[in-house]
């Protein structure tokens, strides 16, 4: 048991390493996300299977495929770009949480959140520059995309890339995916992958763990 | 946390109820199904999840079955559910099948995977609009008012019902508007001809069927005409061996169409396939594909390809050894002999393309100037498509929805067979695209499966009501009979709903709800409630198909079945569309018409029914796959795996054999018919049933409205209503997971609507004579001017003017369908204007991602 | 619509659908027409008051973080990082709180909804067509993440500062006090209409604390924002290598408009 003394010391010891600034978890392997930003047909079935999987209600959607055109009549174009959570190398939703509901698996990099030990501040949503930790009003907590971790330490994959009827959402090493080495058929033979799109945030704010081939329209110069 | 709060927090986390308002009291369906979750024990983890509990996959009992809806698709969905409650759905992911691991997801065997409407199945089994118990209307027809009654009561009104009328009315007095919304299986089918009503309809002796299938009857017309055959599809995977596609109005990134048909597309363009889309908007499917838009005035598609042909015969580009090999009637070359002496076979295609019966040769200028395409765009699509080979012409069955659209279909067919692009890999003769042959009855087929005492175009009932006796048989398309009753108008007094939401989705809706006040006897069987539903005298639960066993088979495209147990049991007092259908009949003709109707069965079925499915469904894998199909896999293994992919020896092409070892087409000359022998031999148009003329050569006809017709002076805008892909049809419209990924809203031309002070989110009312409705604007450069897009299917909601606050297009159409029988759904001109009427979607838009931020009672 | 509501009820389930027509059928709140009102978007917003948002938005302050979360962490037993200041006092508070109405929130800074909030059509994915020149990076959500980047990022480097290293470990050497070399080494940067700069200073004399919890405490970002070089008096000739691309002005949303009163 613990005695007063020791209590005030553990205390002090949280209250300095609270303010000590964080330093991200430097993972064995990164997991992360690539898209193929033209090839998707926005069907938004990796949403459905999402919602599903995690039993949300209406509103909280941890898996979004936007959709962007442009043009003028009869010259368009359109594509989706499709981010869940982005499971940066340095997240900035995680240091933010005042209960330490959110951390960074150690094995893949991939950013958890225990919503059970959230208190619902909302500081990791508006930290976010990708918008992925989403508040759900009939709770009043925050939830987010964990990438399934439970089917990913199965040996499977996330539910949204296993939904893909395209199979133009995959899985995989970051590293690989960013130089477009990824063996997967969402990447087609002469595909490579960008990091960044246009109306993306910065990506040096958290360093997302995410690839797309990005359409031409939507190609950063 | 208290027992209570904690179930009521298990039902949020599941989204077992509809909406999942923190105040709401909302003890629906879903409650009572999550009593077996409450009790599940959780590990405490080191990991953490989105919520707990959180059951795992692999804690959880595995089902495989499928969706089940008449989209043109099916695909496997993977139940994982605890006692008697699905907690989630996944799809294929390789591991099911025969050999199967995971992953695997070959061009042979690829994965079956779901679309966002079968991965939201969940919400539709357990929702709030569910349908449990037999309900009695207590209010006026319409009103929605009913009460809760006994299987006996609901059943015994029925039977009484349905014995006053036969003998009062006579045979014809029962409308079957049965649909295949609730059951596309072996066993559990609904379906508008052979399905189980028509069966128990006939049997009983009372029976008017509805024909004409909303869907695509100008392309089986066409097809039937041209092929002999609606089976004139390709399999999916030729897609991947196309040089060239022309997407006409098809766009499958809405409807999927057919188990990989979008993704073998993809093969095709990352092998250098060049796509074209023609169509009046600009679709996913162009952009996904990188195709060549080519924006068309709705209901001109038949002009266009007319221009194309005349650039083709001009040009000498047409594939004239195919066209002498195997068609009748392209040219003066192929014309029967007895063409001459015939009833309207007289003109060949070729001949009518260059103007040598008319005058006016169908040049691409003057096709310009009726569908809107530039004549150079004209000539450049005809010189692509027919100087590269393989070319998939892709003629989907949109543009013929509309008045004259087995013209369209007719077109098409003639351009594909000139091209010599029929019985190819990478071609297309479709048409219907209806490739593999499965089987497909489990049921009891026989003498009894199609009895019917007159049958009507099915978008013709309300006038054939309102206007009875004074009814004209070609107006109502009465299909011919051999005996005395020949030509007789039916005495329609009574509509039965199996699988089948027609209330709202049929054609000029108005005039459907002031026909069904005239009815004596309206019966709905459906697993939810629906807004026919709302209309009815008796509601009849069906349990889904997660709640029986039977098999799943591929209609459109694909070939595989896909083993559906009975995941849970039947939800409230739902019961399976052949334990009513049999019950009826014991209740009706006793032992005589309860065993004829169903002979496998005894007394007992309405409450023991799990041995005689599994007997029909072991008989026919036995001796049809098993004997027919040659497929080894028995009927337990199946059972087993939950899925059989069939593999093919080559790729399934449709008239590959008729091509290659020339085997004889089905038509009358074995020849791919543009000029139709039925047609051409036809002298008296009135007792067919189309009722009207239809050339025996594909021809431009001016339809009724359009864009180039005088009635734009009031109403300026062509509307179509294309299939949305949040929904199929009308089913799913009351899933929110669906609802938040779109709304529904009139797509306006970013021109048009600045003309108009439009701006996104407006709302605004559509109307025309016919009807009105109210629906917020969504303003874009993908649509082209003069054009409107409503998407079809939802569910109507009147104000007490008669105002359509949804937005449901059916109340602008017409019920006037083109000869052959196709609804002109896609044939409405109107007008559109800001508005100060109120639009309901239907639902808690609150919920949605964005509206968080909004003030809401917490 | 009567008839469904009616049909609802009889059924016994759920009720909040007539719940949710009855109240669009009183006119309290039209959600559909509410979220297309002028006022969210260009250029309305630019001149929207707190009052006109909070007049629907009001749960923005009014919402309390839970007092236990769903597994049962008490929040009065746990510790936020701003709880660990000297500058801070009370329970923790939302997001939006901490920004608008708390004690050192009103009185160091200025802010306003619109801020942050400039705007964004539902309907739209993204600007039409896509330009990432312009920061409205509706690919995420409401609002641009580089106006955060302004108080959170985090300066990347000590050593340029000088310091030994980070400001946790090396601030006693410094007596804790920012100020102490900060008085003379220092821009007009905090001369923004959403700071109240004559505030910030005071406040920052007498606390390090202060200045710490922008700068550094549990910064979001590990890089920073490119600030305005607004001159000053006594600024070097030379424009080091680390400002070489950075505009000399504020950004005209956030600039004071009496310039001559910020720059005295």
């Amino acid at each position: 048991m613990s005695t007063k003394k020791d209590v005030k010391k553990i205390r002090e010891a949280v209250k300095r390493h609270k303010r000590e600034t964080y330093t991200p978890v430097q993972p064995d392997m990164q997991l992360g996300f690539v898209h193929h930003n033209v090839d998707c047909i926005g069907c938004r079935a990796c949403e459905i299977a999402c919602k599903d999987k995690n039993g949300l209600a209406p509103g909280p959607r941890f898996r979004r495929v936007q959709y962007i055109e442009g043009g003028t009549y009869p010259d368009v174009f359109a594509y989706k770009v499709n981010m869940s959570c982005n499971h940066c190398a340095e997240p900035a939703c995680l240091p933010t949480c005042p209960t330490g509901a959110i951390f960074k698996r150690k094995k893949d990099g991939i950013v958890d959140i225990d919503s059970t030990l959230c208190i619902g501040c909302r500081r990791c949503e508006a930290a976010c520059p990708y918008g992925a930790p989403q508040y759900d009003p009939s709770e009043n907590i925050v939830k987010k995309c964990n990438m399934c971790v439970d089917e990913i330490d199965a040996g499977r994959k996330p539910y949204c890339v296993m939904a893909c009827m395209m199979r133009v959402l995959d899985i995989g090493p970051i590293e690989k995916i960013w130089d477009s080495s990824l063996e997967t058929v969402a990447l087609g033979a002469s595909d490579k992958v960008s990091r960044q799109v246009k109306n993306m945030a910065n990506i040096e704010l958290t360093k997302p763990s995410i690839g797309f081939v990005a359409h031409s329209k939507g190609k950063l110069k | 946390m208290s027992s209570n709060e904690s179930f009521n927090k298990l039902q949020q986390r599941l989204n077992l109820t509809r909406r999942s308002f923190p105040k709401g009291t909302a003890t629906g369906a879903g409650a009572l199904a999550a009593g077996g979750l409450a009790e599940m024990k959780y590990g405490k983890e080191a990991q953490a999840f989105v919520y707990e509990p959180y059951p795992k996959d692999n804690e959880l009992d595995t089902v495989v079955t499928s969706c089940a809806h008449n989209c043109g698709s099916r695909h496997m969905l993977v139940a994982h559910k605890w006692k008697d409650v699905i907690v989630r759905l996944s799809t294929d992911d390789g591991s099911y099948q025969k050999n199967g691991h995971f992953g695997k997801d070959t061009m042979e065997e690829p994965q079956l995977r779901a679309c966002l409407r079968g991965r939201s199945y969940r919400q539709r089994i357990y929702s709030a609009e569910r349908l449990l118990y037999p309900m009695l209307r207590v209010g006026e027809r319409g009103e929605g008012k009913f009460k809760r009654v006994s299987w006996d009561e609901a059943l015994n009104f029925v039977v009484k019902k349905m014995n006053h009328i036969k003998s009062t009315y006579g045979p014809t007095a029962i409308l079957d508007q049965s649909y295949a919304g609730a059951s596309y299986g072996v066993l559990h089918k609904s379906d508008q001809i052979e399905g189980l009503l028509g069966r128990f309809l006939g049997m009983f002796g009372c029976r008017t069927n509805s024909w004409s299938v909303p869907s695509y009857e100008a392309t089986t017309a066409s097809s039937k005409w041209t092929y002999g055959t609606i089976q004139d599809g390709s399999e999916d995977d030729t897609f991947a061996e196309s040089k060239l596609m022309i997407m006409w109005g098809w766009n499958p990134a809405y409807t999927f169409h057919g188990g990989n048909t979008v993704m073998y597309m993809r093969m095709a363009k990352q092998r250098g396939c060049k796509f074209v889309l023609i169509d009046p908007q600009y679709t996913d499917s162009a952009a996904v594909y990188d195709a060549w838009w080519i924006p068309i005035k709705p209901n001109t598609d038949a002009a266009m390809m007319a221009g194309m042909a005349h650039y083709i015969f001009s040009n000498n580009l047409q594939d004239q050894a195919f066209i002498d090999k195997f068609v009748q009637g392209m040219d003066a070359g192929t014309m029967p002999d007895w063409g001459k002496n015939s009833a309207n076979g007289q003109e060949n295609f070729k001949d009518y393309i260059l103007g040598t019966y008319d005058g006016q040769p169908k040049t691409p200028e003057w096709a310009s100037k009726i569908c809107g395409v530039p004549a150079k765009d004209i000539i450049k699509l005809a010189d692509m498509y027919a100087t590269t080979k393989p070319a998939a012409l892709k003629a989907s069955w949109g543009p013929g929805r509309n008045a004259y659209g087995e013209q369209y279909s007719r077109m098409a067919a003639a351009l594909q067979a000139m091209t010599g692009n029929i019985g190819i890999i990478g071609g297309c003769a479709e048409g219907v695209g209806k490739g593999w042959h499965a089987e497909a009855v489990a049921y009891p087929y026989d003498q009894y499966a199609n009895i019917w005492f007159q049958a009507i175009k099915s978008d013709r009932w309300a006038h054939c009501v309102l206007n009875y006796p004074n009814v004209k048989r070609e107006e109502v398309g009465l299909w011919p009979r051999q005996d005395a009753t020949d030509g007789q108008i039916p005495n329609i007094k009574a509509i039965f709903w199996q699988g089948s939401d027609w209330l709202n989705q049929l054609t000029n809706i108005n005039k459907d709800l002031a026909a069904i006040k005239m009815l004596e006897l309206v019966v709905c069987m459906d697993s939810t409630i629906t807004p026919s539903g709302i209309w009815a005298d008796v509601l009849l639960p069906v349990s889904t198909h997660f709640e029986r066993h039977d098999t799943a088979l591929p209609w459109y495209k694909g070939h595989y079945y896909i083993h559906r147990p009975k995941v849970i049991e039947p939800m409230g007092e739902s019961k399976t569309d052949i334990q009513i259908f049999t019950e009826l009949a014991y209740r009706i003709g006793g032992d005589v018409f309860g065993k004829a109707y169903n002979p496998k069965a005894s007394r007992d079925y309405f409450n023991n029914n799990d041995a005689v499915d599994e007997a029909y469904l072991r008989e026919w894998w036995e001796t049809k796959v098993m004997a027919h199909q040659h497929i080894e896999m028995t009927w337990n293994e199946f059972k087993r795996h939950g899925v059989y992919k069939v593999k093919m020896d080559k790729p399934l092409v449709g008239f590959r054999d008729q091509i290659e070892k020339g085997i004889p087409f089905e038509t009358a000359s074995g020849k791919i018919e543009i000029l139709s022998s039925e047609l051409a031999n036809i002298a008296d148009w009135k007792k067919t049933k189309y009722g009207y003329h239809i050339p025996s050569i594909p021809k431009w006809i001016e339809p009724w409205e359009s864009l180039n017709s005088p009635k734009t002076k009031d109403f300026p805008f062509h509307l179509i209503s294309p299939h949305p892909r949040w929904r199929t049809h009308s089913i799913f419209n009351n899933c929110s997971w669906l609802r938040e990924t779109y709304e529904q809203e009139v797509t306006v031309n970013a021109s048009d609507a600045k003309r108009l002070g439009l701006k996104n989110g407006d709302t605004v009312e559509i109307w025309n004579d016919r009807g009105k409705v109210v629906v917020p604007v969504y303003v874009t450069e993908r649509c082209m001017p003069g054009v409107l897009v409503l998407h079809e299917g939802v569910w109507m909601d009147l104000d007490e003017n008669g105002v359509d606050r949804s937005g449901n297009p059916d109340f602008l159409t017409l019920d006037e369908p083109s000869p052959a029988g196709a609804f002109a759904y896609n044939t409405v001109l109107c007008n559109i204007q800001k508005t100060k009427l109120a639009h309901r979607p239907g639902w808690d838009q609150l919920s949605t991602s964005r509206a968080h931020v909004f003030r809401r009672d917490y | 619509m009567k008839r469904y509501c009616l049909f609802l009820t009889l059924l016994l389930l759920s009720m909040s659908a007539a719940t949710l027509w009855a109240a669009q059928k009183t006119g309290e709140i039209n959600y559909d027409q509410a979220r297309w009102d002028p006022l969210h978007f260009q250029p309305a917003i630019a001149t929207a008051t707190n009052e006109q948002c909070l007049s629907c938005h009001q749960e923005v302050l009014t919402r309390e973080v839970l007092t236990n979360s769903p597994a049962g962490v008490v929040v009065n037993d746990s510790l936020a990082w701003y709880q660990t200041l000297s500058t801070y006092e009370g329970p923790q508070k939302t997001f939006h709180q901490r920004h608008l109405t708390e004690n050192l929130a009103k009185k160091l800074m200025n802010m306003k909804c619109n801020t942050c909030h400039q705007g964004n059509d539902p309907r739209e994915q993204a600007v039409i067509p896509p330009n990432h020149e312009q920061t409205q990076y509706t690919l995420r959500k409401q609002v641009n993440p580089e106006i955060c980047l302004m108080c959170h990022g985090d300066f990347p480097d000590y050593k340029v500062m000088g310091l030994p290293s980070e400001w946790n470990t090396s601030g006693a050497i410094f007596q804790n006090n920012c100020l102490l070399c900060h008085v003379g080494i220092r821009s007009n940067r905090h001369q923004v209409n959403y700071l109240n700069a004559e505030a910030i200073e005071t406040a920052g004399k007498e606390n390090s604390d202060v200045c710490f919890g922008c700068h550094g405490g549990r910064q979001w970002y590990r890089i920073s924002y490119p600030y305005a070089r607004n001159s000053w008096p006594g600024i070097a000739k030379e424009v080091p290598e680390w400002a070489k691309d950075r505009p000399t002005e504020s950004n005209p949303r956030f600039r004071i408009t009496d310039q001559k009163t910020a720059n005295k």
